[in-house]
């Protein structure tokens, strides 16, 4: 296997957001409904504003060591005692990312497509497919997923608009004028799994080629609130043609929605849920670039530089995530876990280690400094 | 020659690898060759067309299934199927079971088939109106909970016994079940739209203060007769609506698209055709007590004059009599509805929505509330002869 080449802004911007628009797919817009109530929409706004944010944090991080990954610097900024427990606290993160996509994407087939089929079955197609994409280099990967990216985007806003005739909850679309900013908060804490993943930035980013970088910051963003838009479109249509009640109750408010779509006339006649299967591939990128960026990230930090450890490293995390998935056997407890353990620990790592890292370089650099002096 | 350069590419490390992942992947996806774990050959299935659900003593369910048999399912596709079809024999036939919920239900109607019954491909489900409010509750949930089972297809309730509606044989179409696909499917069809999907029905169940109304299915006539809607309060059906009831409230719900009026003016009886509503709910608070106003607007044509041409006066005196006639029919319903605790335009929902504090009292402030209604009609269509 060749040293990856380097990538363009382009593919960069596409893979981050690959990396995290299945994140809440399928479950979107319930935590938001369920928490918010009429407030959901500012909520929505604020993981929006919040991501924004949080992906400037991580791009100062990259700044430190623009040609480096995060797990190579962590023990020079902050030593090894620290360095290493995020190290760590970076793998599970990225593993259970990749299991709540696996274990959700499995479950949603089961329930209503294949009801007989083995949920390890579904399960094993996912990370196998994730694995495959992972497989050849990070240019190739990019560009299967920008291949992948274009059709199924515009195919789900297409199909969504034959949802538009049977928006007949649209008053509960509307935010509520009675703003109360507990609630508010606490519905964007409670949902922003709608962003999870766009902390891979922190291990794609040496790979943007040099002249590149600022450019790829810039799309960046831009994809981030072309993908704020895209889930406010899904929210409008999800709200609008369940009610709030609905989205409350349903597992997968998107799924049930999208299935209500049929063109009688069509050769497909169950539209919507073609484009519920062609939302896999979504899953299949997030899953390929946990995957990817576990063994990137892992690479420096275990001194395994020769290119064929890449592909060990893919292996075990794809049979990792595979072992992890199979202790999440339904919805309800995979739902509780990831609420009540996932959500505040992925809170503390985009928005609490940033901070620690960049506050141990500005103190490492200001003692190299003084140090220099000194003599 | 050209062995030997497979088998140095074999040797080299990186084609090596290619192969066994290649190899991995063939056979990890082998087992999909025959379709999916799921998968059944087509003739090995019940195609369930309707599912009937009535009550049984003990407090049971009776499930019933109409299956179609396969010359059913032959002279139900080929052109020219009409009455009769030309073929002999049934086109379906009732699975039935009886259990303490439908998954039980439909478990004792498996042991009397050789054919695994798919739910699938069901266009109708039909709930007895004997019904009492926890087996219908009960009955939607099981419905709504079964992943495969297709939401759009439609819910009514039947006024007969729901094993006689389901085999009843109309005189348009060899397989009944297939008659409300065709009957609910075209939205401006009929006098007025009374299609009801389940995902309507499971929205409504699962939605405080929003009232489940589904259409009614008589059978005493050549074919089903569907001009009546049951209107609910939670699960329990308070009302059957009248014919023209069910007219007053499809203008309330903008839900029709021929309906024909007769009304009197100072220049006679006329008739008027292809009255379509639409509406705006305004749903207010204020000084403590509910105001819901709808405000109808209604296009019409002129169908009939007892005498005379049309002139700028009798157009305004049609008007001004369909808009009261209309007005007054759709308070009345509007205030029955009100007494029976029962709101089908979902009034509440978009009130308490914002303001959740009242929703445990939602009944009572909506036996309070006040109602009123406005209409105003255009007629853009007076014929072509004067």
């Amino acid at each position: 296997m060749r040293p990856s080449r380097p990538i363009s802004a382009f593919y960069f911007a596409s893979m981050l957001t690959g990396a995290y628009l299945a994140s809440g797919l399928f479950v979107f817009p319930r935590e938001l409904i369920s928490v918010g109530g009429a407030e959901a929409p500012w909520a929505f706004l604020l993981d929006c504003a919040a991501a924004l944010f949080g992906l400037w944090l991580w791009f100062q991080v990259n700044h430190l060591y623009p040609d480096e990954q995060v797990s190579g610097f962590t023990s020079r900024i902050v030593t090894p005692v620290l360095g290493w427990p995020l190290n760590v606290m970076t793998v599970i993160t990225h593993v259970l990312l990749a299991v709540w996509a696996t274990v959700n994407f499995g479950l949603v087939m089961i329930t209503f497509f294949l009801p007989d089929t083995p949920l390890w079955a579904l399960e094993t197609l996912t990370v196998v497919v994730g694995l495959y994409m992972a497989w050849a280099d990070t240019r190739v990967l990019g560009r299967t997923i920008q291949a992948l990216f274009l059709p199924t985007g515009v195919l789900s806003i297409l199909m969504g608009l034959l949802l538009a005739p049977r928006l007949t909850q649209a008053w509960a679309i509307p935010p509520s004028g009675d703003v109360h900013l507990p609630t508010i908060a606490l519905a964007a804490y409670q949902s922003f799994y709608l962003f999870w993943g766009y902390e891979v930035t922190v291990t794609l980013y040496p790979f943007v080629s040099q002249g590149a970088r600022r450019q790829a910051e810039r799309y960046a963003y831009i994809a981030m609130l072309v993908a704020g838009a895209f889930m406010a479109f899904g929210y409008i249509l999800i709200v609008g043609t369940s009610g709030p009640y609905m989205v409350m109750a349903a597992e997968w408010p998107g799924v049930s929605a999208m299935r209500l779509i049929t063109l009688s006339s069509f050769l497909i006649n169950k539209l919507g849920l073609f484009v519920v299967l062609m939302w896999s591939l979504f899953v299949f990128i997030f899953v390929a670039m946990r995957l990817w960026c576990l063994a990137q990230d892992l690479r420096p930090a275990l001194g395994l530089q020769r290119p064929q450890h890449y592909r060990y490293l893919l292996v075990f995390f794809a049979a990792a995530t595979l072992v992890v998935s199979h202790l999440f056997t339904n919805i309800t407890v995979t739902g509780r876990f990831f609420n009540e353990w996932m959500v505040p620990a992925m809170a503390l790592f985009n928005f609490g280690i940033p901070p620690i890292l960049l506050l141990g370089a500005a103190i490492t650099r200001r003692r190299t400094k003084v140090s220099m002096r000194a003599p | 020659m050209r062995h030997i350069r497979w088998w140095r590419s074999w040797n080299r490390r990186a084609a090596w690898q290619r192969r066994v992942l290649a190899l991995a992947a063939l056979a990890a996806l082998s087992p999909t060759l025959a379709g999916c774990w799921d998968n059944r050959p087509v003739d090995a299935r019940d195609l369930v067309l309707a599912i009937g659900v009535s009550p049984a003593p003990h407090n049971d369910v009776t499930v019933s299934l109409a299956v179609p048999t396969s010359a059913g399912l032959i002279s139900g596709t080929s052109p020219g199927s009409g009455a009769g079809g030309g073929s002999s024999g049934q086109s379906t036939y009732l699975l039935q079971g009886t259990g303490p919920d439908l998954g039980a239900a439909i478990a004792m109607a498996q042991a009397y088939t050789n054919k695994d019954i798919y739910l699938g491909q069901t266009q109708l489900v039909l709930f007895s109106h004997r019904l009492d409010a926890t087996q219908f509750g009960h009955a939607v949930s099981w419905l709504a909970r079964l992943g495969p089972f297709d939401k759009t297809a439609y819910a009514a309730v039947a006024e007969a016994p729901v094993a006689k509606t389901l085999g009843y044989q109309p005189v348009s179409t060899r397989i009944g079940p297939m008659y409300f696909l065709t009957l609910f499917s075209c939205t401006h069809c009929q006098t007025a739209n009374l299609a009801r999907t389940l995902w309507s029905l499971e929205m409504r169940t699962v939605s405080p203060g929003m009232s489940i109304w589904l259409p009614a299915i008589d059978t005493r006539g050549p074919n089903f007769v569907v001009r009546r809607v049951v209107v609910f309060r939670g699960n329990t059906a308070v009302a059957t609506l009248s014919p023209s009831q069910t007219l007053a409230l499809c203008y309330l719900m903008a839900a029709t698209s021929k309906a024909t009026l007769s009304v009197s003016t100072p220049a006679g009886r006329v008739g008027v055709r292809a009255v379509r509503a639409s509406r705006f709910n305004s749903v207010t608070w204020s000084h403590g007590r509910l105001h819901v106003h709808v405000t109808i607007s209604v296009m019409a044509a002129i169908d009939q004059l007892a005498e005379g041409a049309v002139n700028p006066a009798i157009v305004l005196d049609v008007e001004d009599a369909v808009s009261r006639r209309i007005a007054r029919q759709t308070t009345k319903v509007m205030a029955l509805l009100q007494r029976r605790g029962s709101d089908p335009e979902a009034y509440g929902p978009s009130v308490f929505w914002n303001w959740p504090a009242l929703r445990p009292h939602w009944l009572a402030i909506y036996r309070r509330a006040v109602l009123s209604v406005s209409v105003s009609t255009v007629i853009h269509n007076v014929g072509d002869s004067t």
